[in-house]
């Protein structure tokens, strides 16, 4: 399984508390310690630069599927990938494979933010073929790509899979997509490769659901590549727009020397 | 012959994927067509002159990735935009449905004194959504109502020109100047194209 930090916040214990690291008493009227917001743990400052990355997040603690950090869901779910990536996946390639500019027409706004609600609420339990428009499903499952705090390629690689993708070089801009994609967190990896995966099967279909690798690109760059919101302004990031989608249409055409067969 | 125009607006074009807009853009500005079905990438704006009796008008068309919607539509696009072109695909009920939440985001962005057209793209094509569905969400959203199709041109430099009318009267409407498209403020003016005619009333807006 796949490592996980913890995510501490400073914390104030009413009674009295001990340390689930070293055992000893945690001093102080205010702040004693910190807590892991996902699984608990309750340990000195000191100490929890100590602790092991193994940290099971708990369901009393997370309540929600959108907007949650990918490690953590799948760490509290003991999944291989985000459930609500499978799920989706699992029905657009039920029914929506020949449809004409799936995941580029948006579903109907109000039933996706539905859908994401009832994902929040009931996860594995949520009826997909309650909603028929297939562009539904593909809409929830953007948003949920969007609303990661962390992008499926995460914002610290962001520049090396910029710049990878502006290699003119064919076998050069593979090699460093590559290099760029084995720096990924377990989690992360997995799930990009599974959906690129994906998006390759409905790019073989090009002829029918007019989604080329390079119109997925235009349409997944930015949800998977998001730039790094601080230390970037509009205009840099304006700029990137062809080569996030250049990063996603190599990845996607190159699925099998970048991922193997799956 | 270039004339300098008297007057720039700002249009922007938006609304789901896949509806039309840059087709809309480039029917206008170039007349053609392509059919690739290639997504826009990032934001582009054309200029296009207007010659009316009345004077010379130059509308900056933004174009947008409808892609986007939820995060990567700057503010700044938004920002001081005359007229916003609102696109729906009449063969697709969903992209109407959508109307009523990129209304909000509009007012959201760009406030209130953005005039609003409602156009219903490709009725070129076999529809799913009638001309009456289109037409009361428009008088729901108070927005300027027209079905274009970018495809044969029907109708486009009809919603670009009566968009441009409505700017102008209600510009020279806030400087108290006379109208000089001979449209006194607060009456309705007709556009007509091949078989219907459609009325705009100018004060409602």
């Amino acid at each position: 399984q796949y490592e996980k930090e913890h995510h501490y916040k400073s914390h104030t214990y009413r009674g009295l508390q001990w340390c689930e690291y070293c055992g000893n008493f945690m001093w102080g009227i205010i702040q004693q310690g910190v807590q892991c917001v996902d699984c608990g743990l309750n340990v000195h400052k000191q100490c929890a630069k100590l602790v092991p990355n193994d940290c099971q997040p708990a369901l009393k603690h997370i309540h929600h599927v959108f907007g949650v950090d990918l490690t953590t869901l799948v760490k509290l779910h003991s999944t291989q990938r985000p459930l609500v990536v499978d799920m989706c996946i699992a029905e657009i390639e039920k029914r929506g494979m020949d449809s004409e500019g799936i995941y580029r027409i948006p579903g109907f706004h109000d039933d996706v933010i539905e859908l994401k609600a009832a994902f929040d609420q009931l996860g594995t339990e949520v009826n997909m073929t309650a909603y028929e428009d297939v562009n539904t499903i593909a809409g929830a499952l953007k948003l949920y790509l969007r609303e990661l705090p962390v992008p499926l390629l995460p914002y610290r690689l962001y520049s090396r899979f910029i710049n990878a993708a502006k290699i003119s070089h064919e076998n050069g801009k593979l090699d460093a997509i590559r290099m760029a994609l084995s720096a990924t967190p377990g989690a992360h990896f997995e799930t990009i490769k599974y959906l690129i995966q994906h998006l390759g099967r409905v790019s073989e279909r090009s002829n029918e659901n007019q989604m080329s690798a390079h119109n997925l690109g235009i349409v997944f760059g930015p949800t998977l590549l998001r730039a790094p919101e601080n230390d970037v302004n509009q205009r840099y990031n304006l700029n990137d727009t062809q080569f996030q989608q250049e990063a996603i249409a190599s990845m996607i055409g190159y699925r099998q020397h970048l991922f193997g067969l799956g | 012959v270039a004339k300098t125009p008297d007057r720039i607006f700002k249009v922007i074009l938006v609304g789901d994927s896949n509806v039309g807009k840059s087709s809309a853009i480039q029917r206008f500005c170039f007349n053609t067509f392509s059919d690739d079905r290639r997504p826009t990438l990032d934001i582009t704006f054309q200029m296009k002159t207007i010659v009316t009796a009345q004077g010379v008008t130059s509308l900056q068309i933004w174009d947008s990735a409808g892609q986007e919607r939820f995060r990567s539509v700057p503010r700044l696009y938004f920002r001081k935009a005359d007229g916003v072109m609102l696109l729906y695909d009449v063969t697709n009920e969903t992209s109407l449905k959508n109307v009523r939440s990129w209304i909000s985001n509009i007012k959201e962005s760009a406030g209130n004194n953005a005039v609003i057209m409602l156009l219903g793209n490709k009725v070129d094509k076999q529809r799913t959504v009638t001309w009456e569905e289109g037409h009361a969400v428009a008088l729901q959203c108070k927005a300027v109502f027209l079905e274009i199709s970018a495809k044969s041109g029907e109708n486009v430099p009809q919603a670009f020109e009566a968009l441009t009318r409505i700017l102008k009267e209600r510009e020279e409407g806030d400087m108290g100047i006379p109208p000089s498209t001979g449209t006194p403020l607060g009456e309705t003016i007709e556009v007509t194209s091949n078989n219907r005619t459609e009325r705009f009333d100018v004060a409602r807006l």
